[in-house]
């Protein structure tokens, strides 16, 4: 079966260095009970990391849809577009 | 003039009527019909045919004058061409040096241009230009060169690209060679360029396979393009020498014979300083901690199964025992362990090392991407059904914190062996 990863790879990005996505405050994270981010978004962006106890955030990825800014419960996701000829690509969109 | 329907093979499919981009074509009854109105005898239709029923109908035809005379001009030409590709022999290879230091990339291209010449009973010259460096010349006899043209001028001292040029050119046109390969390091690549635009003949870049065709004596030359995707092999028809620069490491390095010797042929270039516009005022070596993962040799990569950065430890030790680099897949990137000069993949940097360790990556395909060309890539992993293991050479189903050291520990003796001896 394909990944969600290959699906993705599809697509045609053209990442910036730096992400346009921010989590605001990473101590309420800790608190968030369920995390909708991760599994509410359709790029699967944010991912928990138990070791380091963040979330992460693989921007490149981002398909620019806007859902984990209202998917976050704690209005903790600073979203923005990508700069400029920056993000994703959409061909035969 | 319009598309004939040759009725016995008609079988009706209705592919013409949708190929056709005039509209006219049409399937009445069980045969295609053909309005000649509309006709432009373009052939589409026919090449879409599964059933051979189409023809372009070709008038006969009757040549005027003038365009008799242009085929038997084009012929006349052709036949002088090829008279004229007679005059140019032999197989040269550009031998690369800085500061009387010999890229290795020009005796590995010596063992592939005796392969070569031994195809097409020609003979093997090394080209040598710089400043105090016939030394140079008794080596690429014992790598395999026939012959050596040598040119050395003080002005030669440092690589620029005008007087190389010139002596290049001038030498070409002299001795007229078949072929003439470069080593695609950034001298390389910068010179042949210039050379071939001024003997007005192909080249082609970065070759990864070189054949030749005996009886043509074509000089088949293959490189990958769209990154990789695609590998296009280029012949030069009508044109010498046939140019190419070849990758680096590709070819194996061919067996030193030592004692073996051949003719040196000095040459002298009339140079003036006053002619090259470009002066070198410094030359600056590149030091220091910068990152060059796109030039490393052997590469050992940390993913998100490394689980945090104080693990990185065991990853950077195997790196210097290996005399490696260490680099990092996205999830490392991300997760602060590295900066982002050091990834590979898709939107990092796209590597081709010799050894490519990858620890505790998946192996998605957006990391794949940036490293699956390397010559070896070794996978740790614990789980045995992470995609990487289709692409690895070697595979390591296991925790990396016992395995890298293991590994780290048995390079170091192996190492240290070898040292000894």
């Amino acid at each position: 079966m394909k990944s969600l990863e290959d699906k993705l790879f599809l697509n045609r990005y053209q990442p910036d260095k730096e992400s346009h996505l921010k989590v605001i405050n990473r101590d309420k994270c800790l608190e968030c009970e369920g995390k909708p981010c991760t599994f509410i978004c359709p790029a699967k962006v944010y991912s928990w990391n138990p070791k380091e106890k963040i979330i992460e955030t693989a921007y490149e990825g981002c398909v620019e849809c806007g859902t984990c800014r209202y998917g976050c419960a704690h209005d903790n996701i600073e979203w923005k577009n990508p700069r400029g000829g920056f993000g994703i690509m959409y061909k035969y969109g | 003039m319009t598309v004939r329907v040759i009725e016995k093979n008609c079988i009706a499919c209705g592919l013409c009527v949708q190929a056709c981009p005039f509209e006219a074509l049409e399937v009445k009854g069980d045969v295609a019909v053909v309005d000649p109105d509309k006709c432009t005898n373009c052939g589409d239709c026919v090449e879409i045919c599964p059933a051979d029923a189409l023809a372009l109908d070709e008038p006969p035809k009757e040549m005027t004058k003038k365009e008799i005379k242009s085929v038997e001009d084009n012929e006349a030409a052709a036949k002088e061409i090829k008279k004229e590709l007679k005059e140019y022999n032999g197989i040269w290879i550009f031998i690369e040096q800085m500061d009387g230091k010999p890229a290795p990339v020009s005796w590995e291209l010596l063992g592939e241009g005796a392969r070569l010449a031994k195809q097409i009973d020609t003979e093997l010259v090394g080209v040598l230009i710089g400043d105090k460096v016939a030394s140079l010349a008794g080596e690429a006899f014992s790598y395999g060169a026939d012959k050596v043209y040598l040119v050395e001028n003080p002005l030669l001292k440092n690589y620029v690209t005008e007087p190389y040029t010139k002596v290049l050119v001038n030498l070409c046109k002299k001795y007229k060679p078949e072929i003439f390969l470069f080593g695609a390091t950034s001298l390389g690549r910068d010179i042949a360029g210039a050379v071939a635009t001024q003997l007005q003949t192909g080249l082609t870049a970065d070759c990864t396979e070189l054949t030749v065709d005996e009886s043509s004596r074509y000089l088949m030359q293959t490189r990958p393009a769209f990154g990789g995707n695609i590998m296009a092999t280029i012949v030069c028809r009508h044109r010498r020498p046939q140019m190419a620069t070849v990758r680096p490491r590709v070819m194996s390095m061919p067996e030193r014979q030592d004692g073996r010797t051949g003719e040196i042929i000095r040459e002298d270039m009339d140079l003036k300083q006053e002619e090259i516009l470009t002066r070198i005022i410094e030359v600056i070596e590149e030091k220091g901690s910068a990152v060059y993962l796109d030039k490393a040799e052997i590469i050992v990569a940390a993913g998100r199964g490394i689980g945090s950065k104080t693990n990185l430890k065991v990853i950077e030790e195997l790196s210097e025992v290996l005399g490696g680099t260490v680099a990092a897949s996205r999830a490392a990137v991300e997760a602060g362990w590295f900066e982002h000069t050091y990834q590979v993949g898709q939107t990092g940097v796209t590597v081709r090392p010799k050894v490519y360790f990858a620890v505790g990556i998946s192996g998605a395909i957006q990391h794949l991407v940036g490293m699956q060309t390397s010559d070896v890539i070794v996978a740790i992993n614990n789980d045995p059904d992470a995609p990487i293991f289709k692409f690895a050479t070697f595979g390591i189903v296991g925790d990396y914190a016992t395995v890298v050291p293991a590994l780290t520990g048995e390079f170091k003796k192996r190492l240290n062996e070898e040292g000894l001896r």
